[in-house]
């Protein structure tokens, strides 16, 4: 698939919401929004309205995405764009409309079967054969009137929403009580006809129950009375849903599989102990709590950055000497035919800062204390440069003590104070997987110096602490934060977590989200109003589904 | 230093308390002779809730939609708040109307409990489709309340929150 | 007969003298502290970890909850560093205004810092005073970007908005006063006996060990060094001010007192300069509409109230989050040298010399 012509109506309303998407291709001026002349056969800059030029070929593939992005992302839906299915056809004119309802984020069916639950209902666990709740995904689905046909398409449930009574009768056939419950109450509230709450734990009421006994039913797992099943089914599934330990655990069926065989049964059973509730506790296999690792090492160095300089410089020439070499054949094959020479390529000149910023390129080291350093050091100095107004030194670890005595200790240096000490990780790096750097500060000659030295993956550190006393705190952090450990050092226990955390927090492959924390979709149903959508539906067709409150 | 018989003498009549005392006194009887009378208070002290307070116009309160003079509503899902919301509180859902060219919101939710007012969102609008206003007695007794949205049965983007009537005193 | 036995106690983590949710492990002799250990982490939040995740747009909100007496001194921070790693430059009228706000900040905090020390110690009656004046900066605050505490002032490369019409008039009418004011609490504690039992030679720390345990600002400025980096690394528009370090050489509670008084009448002198000498022109640098940083890491530090704040950036080729983003927060590093302050004095100077370093445990655990 690649994108071959975009183009801009009428109407465009100045958002800058597709220069945010896609800032290569769109640029937005005071009046309207223009389609860069960098991305274009052509060159020019316009709204490519009239002229559909088409996107250079390096272009069509690669922004794709970004383009289909922009265009969704237009308030007033104005960017238009030609799709084909594959860069070597024919450009169609098929013209892709941009859907004009974006779908919500729904996962298809098959994808549904593995995710996790995407229900308004938050504790019901989706593989089972649901039939309250998709009724209630469709009411929600008929609330929002957008939805409903999609989601009808991707499930196999009839696609007008039947109301509760239509479709086959569910009930519940058991409920039990797992572990953990800590006798909260709720679940009485909602249900008291199924629920009793002691001082202790809390039991499935013997008049429900087809065995007669009272108790927590978690190992006879013995079942409800039919009649009961469907006359308490709301308010069980309520009870469910509001328990806070989610530990109420129950089997619905439909009438259809009144009477389940044993295989189908056992698949239910098995479906229950793999769907997780809302407190994950294996937080690294949850979907939104997966991280996204660094591909690059954004380590700064004159060395990379002046061999990028240099390969960008490469590629330009290379790009021009093509330019030329295509005008030249283009020449030729119109001479050949009798036509009209093309037009000469114009080389592009570097594009005009015209704004307050501009990258503080790196420099060599000119400052004399980082000559001297470079001087006392020999050989061990693997780099250094000034970046910023800041003089950074890179130091090869087994020179890191000397490194700081030399600093604090020489007459003509005097870097008295260890301002800061931090660390960075770098995942994608190879050979090296820490930056450790050391911010000294000399008050007497109001100089600042940066000392890096970079760590391998388990390498520990010598300490600081013995030069400057005031790395006793800063490395404890690190090692806490990262996992550095500094030989040498006094007391190298954690400062700001606590001394049984498990993990680094500050490396890269720890999740932002952690154990314990509550897992809300939130780009599904944030603030719960879907939620309250399904209850009113729910209400309208006579299932109770509201948490009585207090007012 | 002082001589010590100037330290002594100091040590026997409290000069440095008595400075202080003289301090509180002179507040004591400024804001004693203003009592009640009508003066013109030189006090700090605000009475609310019984005295309502003066807000500065930059406050910044909850977060509210607005609408044109036509009685639209003004946003049309550039998702720029959405977007630039530190805390995502924002989430806004794009669908369309009869007789409007623009996109209109049919979901609009805003989640107060975790907004840190920064105003980051009406900063990003282009089309000043939402405001902060002034209001800042925002506790309520329900979770569920701090839920806003366009239409339904909970708080509405639209109009201010009615919980003012919880802090300021209804008996005169 | 009598058994003797050193005690443990902890101070802390809910003791109203603890300004949070400071621990402090103590062993005592008597009442003669023998080793001290501060447990820090009842309010880690992992500010770092967020702002990584968050665009140098939206970070600047998590500054403004580190230390939350000085919100618009972290604003600052944030801004400045962010503006050193991308090379923005910002008009002179920004570096005016940011410089007021910054210097009306500092009055806020120390005055927070008098009036809760005074009442640690058992002072009551400044702390009313105190809080007096604090309001009507905090008025001011909300005059010029909405919100008291949380100020959320600055924006990269600027400022949102220009000052609000009258911001100038409320400014020019509270340092009008403002040095009265001063004088008032001096009446009340400066030449107070029980004042100044409590905090003549308590919680000593000379200007070497301060500068080995990288202890910075007031309380550096107290023992005799003149390290202040708005005079070593001029930043915002400190260069242009006429103003002095205030410092004195007695490296005790009581003199750190007087360097912090000493640093409001500075700072109304930097707010007067400020105002008066506002230059015209726009307030915010022109940019581009994304902020897409190349590779370059930069440490930037400011002198806020509790001494030097540096915040150290690691940008990402073609990123618009920090890769790595440190707070070297004053508080953290001042708290290390209360064991070298209290170690061998009496239970109740540890009260004092936690007030004198005037941590904030917001920003001591972020």
């Amino acid at each position: 698939m690649a994108i071959t012509k975009v183009w801009i109506e009428e109407g465009c309303i100045v958002c800058n919401a597709c220069e945010a998407e896609c800032p290569d291709v769109f640029h937005v001026t005071e009046d309207s929004c223009h389609i860069k002349g960098e991305a274009r056969q052509d060159g020019k800059e316009s709204e490519n309205r009239e002229e559909k030029a088409e996107l250079k070929p390096d272009l069509q593939a690669n922004l794709e995405e970004a383009i289909i992005a922009a265009a969704a992302s237009c308030p007033v839906e104005v960017i238009k764009f030609d799709q084909v299915a594959s860069a070597a056809a024919k450009p169609t004119a098929a013209v892709v409309p941009v859907p004009t309802t974006p779908a919500t984020p729904i996962a298809p069916a098959s994808a549904a079967e593995a995710a996790p639950p995407v229900s308004p209902l938050p504790a019901t666990p989706a593989p089972m054969p649901h039939v309250v709740d998709t009724d209630i995904e469709n009411a929600v689905d008929a609330a929002l009137g957008t939805t409903a046909n999609i989601r009808a398409a991707a499930a196999p449930s009839p696609a007008a929403a039947p109301s509760i009574t239509e479709a086959a009768k569910p009930r519940v056939t058991k409920v039990w009580i797992e572990e953990g419950c800590i006798v909260c109450n709720a679940c009485e509230a909602d249900s008291p006809e199924v629920f009793r709450v002691t001082e202790t734990t809390c039991t499935i009421k013997a008049g429900v129950r087809a065995d007669g006994k009272e108790s927590e039913n978690r190992a006879e797992k013995s079942g409800l009375n039919p009649s009961d099943g469907e006359r308490l089914i709301s308010s069980i599934i309520t009870a469910a849903a509001n328990c806070p330990v989610e530990v109420i655990k129950y089997e619905v069926i439909g009438e259809a599989t009144l009477v389940p065989p044993p295989v189908v049964e056992a698949e239910a059973h098995a479906a229950v102990e793999v769907a997780a509730g809302p407190y994950v506790i294996d937080y690294k296999s949850a979907p939104n709590r997966q991280v996204v690792m660094p591909k690059t090492v954004p380590l700064p160095s004159l060395h990379t950055y002046q061999e990028e300089q240099k390969a960008a410089m490469a590629a330009d020439e290379a790009k021009w000497i093509k330019q030329q070499a295509d005008f030249e054949t283009a020449k030729a094959k119109a001479l050949a035919e009798g036509k009209d020479a093309p037009k000469p390529p114009v080389r592009a000149l570097p594009k005009k800062n015209d704004t307050d910023m501009e990258f503080p390129a790196p420099s060599e080291a000119k400052d004399p204390d980082l000559l001297h350093l470079m001087d006392l050091l020999d050989g061990k100095v693997s780099q250094a440069f000034e970046q910023s107004g800041e003089l950074i030194l890179q130091v090869h670890p087994d020179g890191l003590i000397e490194t700081l005595m030399f600093c604090k200790g020489d007459a003509s240096l005097r870097y008295e104070m260890l301002a800061d000490q931090t660390a960075t990780h770098y995942p994608a790096a190879n050979g090296f997987a820490f930056s450790v750097v050391y911010q000294l500060t000399s008050i007497s000659r109001r100089k600042r110096l940066r000392i890096r030295v970079l760590v391998k993956e388990g390498q520990d550190l010598e300490s600081a602490v013995e030069i400057y006393p005031s790395a006793n705190w800063m490395e404890r952090e690190i090692y806490d934060m990262f996992g550095i450990r500094f030989s040498g050092h006094p007391d190298m226990t954690r400062i700001l977590c606590p001394e049984d955390w498990e993990g680094y927090p500050l490396r890269k492959e720890y999740p932002t989200l952690g154990w314990g924390q509550r897992d809300i979709d939130f780009r599904e149903d944030r603030s719960g109003v879907l939620m309250r959508m399904a209850m009113e539906q729910a209400g309208n067709m006579g299932i109770n589904l509201k948490v009585p409150k207090a007012d | 230093m002082a001589s010590p018989r100037y330290s002594l003498l100091r040590t026997l009549i409290p000069f440095d308390i008595y400075g202080g005392m003289k301090l509180t006194g002179k507040y004591f009887g400024k804001v004693l002779r203003q009592a009640n009378r009508g003066l013109k208070r030189t006090h700090v002290v605000v009475e609310y809730p019984e005295v309502p307070t003066t807000l500065m116009p930059r406050f910044r309160g909850r977060l509210q939609m607005i609408k044109d003079e036509q009685g639209e509503v003004k946003c049309v899902c550039c998702m720029a708040c959405e977007k630039i919301c530190p805390t995502q509180v924002i989430t806004i859902e794009k669908g369309k109307k009869e007789g409007r060219k623009t996109p209109f919101p049919i979901r609009y939710d805003f989640e107060m409990e975790r907004c840190i007012f920064c105003e980051f969102c009406v900063e990003s609008c282009g089309f000043d489709s939402i405001i902060l206003n002034h209001q800042f007695e925002l506790a309520t007794y329900n979770r569920e309340d701090f839920s806003h949205a366009m239409e339904g049965g909970f708080q509405n983007m639209f109009d201010p929150t009615p919980v003012s009537h919880y802090s300021v005193s209804s008996e005169d | 007969m009598f058994k003797t036995e050193e005690m443990e106690i902890n101070l802390g983590p809910q003791h109203p003298s603890t300004h949070g949710v400071l621990r402090v492990k103590l062993h005592l002799d008597g009442e003669t502290i023998t080793r001290c250990t501060p447990m820090i982490g009842y309010l880690h939040r992992g500010v770092e970890k967020i702002c990584e995740n968050k665009t140098f747009f939206q970070g600047q909100v998590w500054t403004d909850r580190t230390d939350y007496v000085a919100s618009v001194s972290n604003n600052l921070g944030w801004a400045e560093g962010v503006e050193k790693l991308f090379g923005i430059t910002v008009p002179r009228r920004a570096h005016y205004i940011r410089t007021m706000l910054t210097e009306l900040n500092r009055i806020t905090s120390h005055l927070l810092w008098l009036g809760t020390h005074a009442l640690d110690i058992g002072a009551m009656t400044v702390f009313l005073y105190a809080f007096r004046e604090r309001e009507e900066i905090l008025s001011i605050f909300e005059a010029f970007c909405g919100a008291r505490l949380t100020t959320t002032a600055f924006r990269i490369g600027g400022l949102r908005e220009d000052l609000p019409p009258g911001l100038e008039k409320l400014v020019r009418a509270f340092q009008a006063r403002f040095l009265d004011c001063i004088d008032e609490y001096e009446t009340l504690l400066t030449e107070n006996r029980i004042w100044k039992k409590r905090t003549i030679g308590v919680a000593l720390l000379n200007a070497e060990d301060a500068i080995a345990l990288g202890v910075t600002g007031p309380v550096l400025r107290a023992a005799g060094s003149n390290y202040d980096i708005r005079k070593a690394f001029p930043y915002a528009s400190y260069a242009e001010m006429d103003f002095e370090v205030a410092t004195q050489t007695a490296a005790d509670t009581y003199a750190r007192y007087l360097v912090r008084l000493e640093e409001m009448r500075q700072a109304h002198r930097i707010i007067n300069q400020c105002l008066d000498g506002l230059p015209e022109g726009p307030v915010m640098a022109k940019l581009p509409k994304v902020l897409k940083s190349e590779v370059n890491e930069v440490y930037h530090a400011i002198e806020a109230p509790k001494g030097e704040l540096g915040y150290y950036f690691v940008g990402e080729k073609g990123g618009q989050n920090p890769y790595r983003m440190h707070i070297r927060a004053p508080s953290f590093i001042n708290l290390q040298a209360l064991s070298k302050m209290v170690v061998g004095r009496l239970l109740a100077d540890v009260i004092a010399a936690i007030g004198t370093l005037d941590v904030v445990l917001g920003e001591v655990d972020r």
